[in-house]
């Protein structure tokens, strides 16, 4: 099933809600399944933080595992931590604290440790870098802490992973991957936001008025009432406090952010926004493909598996599904 | 010797950033370029002879030029990789780092070669290094990647394809077989990994033996790079190789640019008046109109022979000086009052250190406007002194602007920027009655130019025919002619 998930695109991102959530485990599944369709793969990771964490927490972690002919980016000095035979291919200028990362070509099958750039811009040259040395498909390994990495203009796709390690509370952990799926699969906008330069922006009938401030736009919304407000850069919880004090709104009103990574609010202040009348809209979609959840936690606290599952499902917005990792076939 | 702020100022880090080198190399030499000293004469030669070849190349072998800097394109600083390999053993990416470096030798020198073939480029030796490129390449591939060869010993091509076979029974094993398979796997990627060390070690100790050959072809390709690029900065912004003499008792420079006002200028539809002038050791005073240039003048003069000390191209017609030892750059400066001097006090600490400053050799000191923030009288008495103390100075070239009336009799030399002093008043007059921007008038009617006087001729009074110009208030301009 994972393979039919992902087989429409060429570039999937693996993000993780905690450490321990069955994200490397996910990702081997996926390599499994490409190499049964004899694909040859890219992979790279978004920074290296996850691997250094989980020594201080020493669980036993699935390493990467690749076979011959696969084609990874990494940093200089996590290349002699993986066990395949090599061959480099080009180094980058992108430096990370590990060394500069370098394209590598697996010459055997074998272990990989993968660290990546931390910056968007610089992982998306690398990913083209992969395909250009003919990689089909790319997978970005997601660190932790750096969803706002999973971007759509770093990957098409994206497939979640929550498991037991979150919390030893299940409903938090179902709530919190509820919240951060609805966050990920925002729907696009209608509305025309091409050319729009200022910070804040409102639109009614095809008009655009643009503000610096937003106390501006804030002012401007409470004389009359507008059909969308875009913002250029995040949302915090204190422009959330701020958009609260206009009160319920008049008229239905269209909040449109970039993508997903930009709202950066809480769950209490993105459910108040929405009963206060602001309905969350993106320009650029990512495509979450899939939540898929671990009832194992690396703590002791393990979730009953099918209640989790359940859980999760019936919470998760429509179309995104819930897969249980250790069940899934070709995953273990 | 003129400070960071005062390079951004004349213009010389404008001229600088204009040269756009192709390798990290060339890069590197052009950020730390430094004035050469007297004693480094021959030097300074030969940089500018190797300028003179690269602009004729530039002209007339533009497509092999080209072809050159192409192929300097492909360098990454490996210096540091080189130099390990003198006390480490390299990894993977090290050694691919010197294969591609070597590799893209290979590009670059017959490339090199057909650019000079016949011409007379000295100080510059560039070679392949077939036998270094033999030990990270022992198969011959040339390939732009990197792998420690099966060819490098029978060991490895072993183990290799031992491993190739175990990777197939793993991927076709039964649970139960895994476990077993997987540790012999294991214990094969460490022999490998062994092997591997070993090789790349024999491979570092190897190219060791070329490091100091190779780092010194870095160090040609950097000064290749660095008269290249200023043989098209001279092609493109019109430079030109100053002569410079041992010694020479003149700094004479005629049709005289700078390249960052003059593109200043041209945003505003005008362009720069060129500068001729001569100047002997002792003083020269230039005298003029406010806004008509002499600052422009001082900063141009700074600009020119601060590109002449480090081997760049120059920005006028003919230009002769000798080789400097130092130039001083004395003005008014923002820094001394935020530093809790006044600006007099800042100035004439300046002027201070500038004249106390033991050096040896011939040197450049311009002072703009000095004294011009005390009162006239003593002002006046301190600028006279300043110029009868360099006159009497023989290794001194020294250049002064001021408004004070009694100065330029003193001097050897005297310049002036004329300003309005030839433009007919009635005109003018009327025209700025006419006109909405009297700027614009204004600017019409100077005379940017900078002509030799009689040492005699007293500095021109247009202060106020400036003032109405800039549209000082009316009312306030009447009390100022009554």
């Amino acid at each position: 099933m994972l393979y039919e998930l992902i087989e429409p695109y060429a570039s999937v991102s693996t993000i993780g809600i905690c450490k321990n959530a069955g994200k490397t485990t996910v990702l081997n599944g996926l390599i499994g399944a490409c190499n049964k369709h004899g694909e040859t793969i890219g992979l790279t990771s978004i920074g290296r933080d996850g691997e250094r964490s989980d020594l201080v927490t020493n669980t036993k972690k699935p390493e990467i595992h690749v076979h011959c002919g696969t084609l990874f980016a990494t940093a200089e000095k996590a290349i002699p931590l993986g066990t395949v035979s090599r061959e480099i291919l080009d180094v980058t200028p992108y430096g990370t604290p590990m060394g500069d990362v370098a394209l590598i070509r697996a010459m055997s099958d074998g272990f990989i440790q993968i660290a990546g750039p931390s910056i968007s811009t610089q992982l998306a040259c690398i990913r083209d870098m992969l395909f250009s040395y003919g990689a089909k498909r790319v997978f970005l390994d997601g660190a932790l802490g750096r969803r706002s990495l999973a971007v759509p203009s770093v990957s098409e796709a994206l497939i979640l992973s929550s498991g037991a390690s979150y919390s030893p509370d299940m409903a938090k952990t179902v709530s919190d991957t509820a919240y951060c799926a609805r966050i990920m699969s925002l729907p696009r906008t209608e509305y025309d936001v091409n050319g729009i330069e200022k910070k804040f922006s409102l639109i009614e009938n095809g008009e655009i008025l643009g503000f610096s401030e937003l106390t501006e736009a804030l002012d401007e919304l409470r004389k009359k009432t507008y059909s969308a407000l875009v913002l250029r850069g995040g949302i915090t919880d204190s422009a959330a406090s701020q958009l609260l004090s206009l009160g319920k709104l008049k008229k239905e009103t269209e909040l449109i952010v970039e993508d997903g990574s930009k709202l950066l609010l809480c769950k209490s202040n993105f459910d108040k926004l929405g009963l206060a009348g602001f309905r969350f809209r993106v320009i650029k979609m990512t495509k979450l493909l899939a939540v898929t959840v671990n009832p194992f936690s690396a703590y002791g606290s393990h979730y009953d598996k099918n209640a989790f599952y359940d859980a999760v499902s019936e919470e998760l917005p429509e179309r995104v599904k819930a897969i249980n990792v250790f069940e899934e076939e070709g995953i273990c | 010797m003129l400070n960071g702020n005062q390079l951004v100022s004349i213009g010389y880090s404008y001229v600088k950033n204009g040269l756009q080198p192709s390798s990290p190399y060339g890069e590197e030499l052009i950020r730390k370029q430094k004035p050469y000293t007297p004693k480094e004469y021959d030097l300074l030669m030969e940089e500018y002879s190797r300028l003179g070849v690269m602009a004729e190349l530039y002209r007339t072998r533009k497509a092999q030029f080209e072809k050159v800097e192409r192929a300097l394109m492909y360098f990454k600083d490996v210096r540091r990789s080189i130099k390990r390999t003198e006390s480490y053993v390299l990894n993977d990416v090290e050694l691919f780092e010197i294969k591609r470096f070597l590799i893209s030798l290979d590009r670059l020198v017959p490339a090199y070669n057909e650019l000079i073939s016949g011409s007379e480029l000295i100080g510059i030796d560039i070679r392949t290094f077939p036998k270094a490129l033999d030990i990270v390449d022992p198969d011959g591939m040339r390939t732009q990647t990197f792998r420690v060869s099966d060819c490098c010993s029978e060991e490895l091509r072993k183990i290799r394809s031992e491993r190739k076979k175990l990777d197939l029974s793993l991927r076709n094993a039964e649970k139960a077989e895994k476990e077993s398979l997987n540790i012999a796997v294991t214990a094969l990627a460490a022999r490998e990994e062994h092997e591997e060390a070993r090789i790349r070690s024999e491979m570092s100790k190897a190219l060791s033996e070329y490091a100091n050959e190779l780092l010194l072809c870095i160090k040609h390709i950097g000064m290749l790079d660095l008269a290249m690029a200023k043989a098209k900065l001279c092609a493109e912004s019109g430079g030109i190789i100053p002569g410079i003499k041992r010694n020479s008792d003149t700094i004479s420079v005629s049709g005289m640019v700078n390249p960052m006002l003059d593109n200043r200028l041209n945003e505003k539809g005008r362009s720069f008046v060129p500068v001729s002038m001569e100047l002997k050791p002792g003083s020269t005073v230039i005298t003029g109109a406010n806004m008509g240039g002499k600052s422009v003048t001082i900063k141009t003069l700074a600009l020119s022979c601060m590109l002449a000390l480090t081997g760049m191209p120059v920005f006028c017609e003919r230009m002769e000086l000798p080789l400097l030892s130092d130039i001083d750059l004395i003005k008014e400066d923002k820094e001394d009052t935020e530093s809790g001097l006044s600006s007099f006090g800042g100035e004439m600490v300046r002027f201070n250190e500038v004249i106390t400053k033991n050096t040896e050799g011939q040197r450049l000191i311009l002072i703009d406007e000095f004294a011009r923030g005390t009162n006239p009288d003593e002002g006046a008495a301190l600028v006279r002194a300043a110029v009868r103390f360099f006159n009497a100075s023989k290794d001194t070239f020294a250049l002064l602007t001021t408004h004070f009336d009694d100065v330029a009799c003193l001097a050897g030399a005297h310049y002036q920027v004329l300003g309005l002093k030839n433009a007919d008043r009635k005109t003018l007059e009327e025209a700025m009655a006419h006109c909405e921007n009297r700027m614009h008038v204004l600017e019409k009617f100077m005379d940017y130019g900078v002509y030799p006087v009689n040492s005699d001729e007293e500095p021109p009074k247009d202060a106020l025919t400036i003032c109405r110009a800039l549209n000082v208030d009316e009312s306030f301009m009447r009390l100022v002619e009554d």
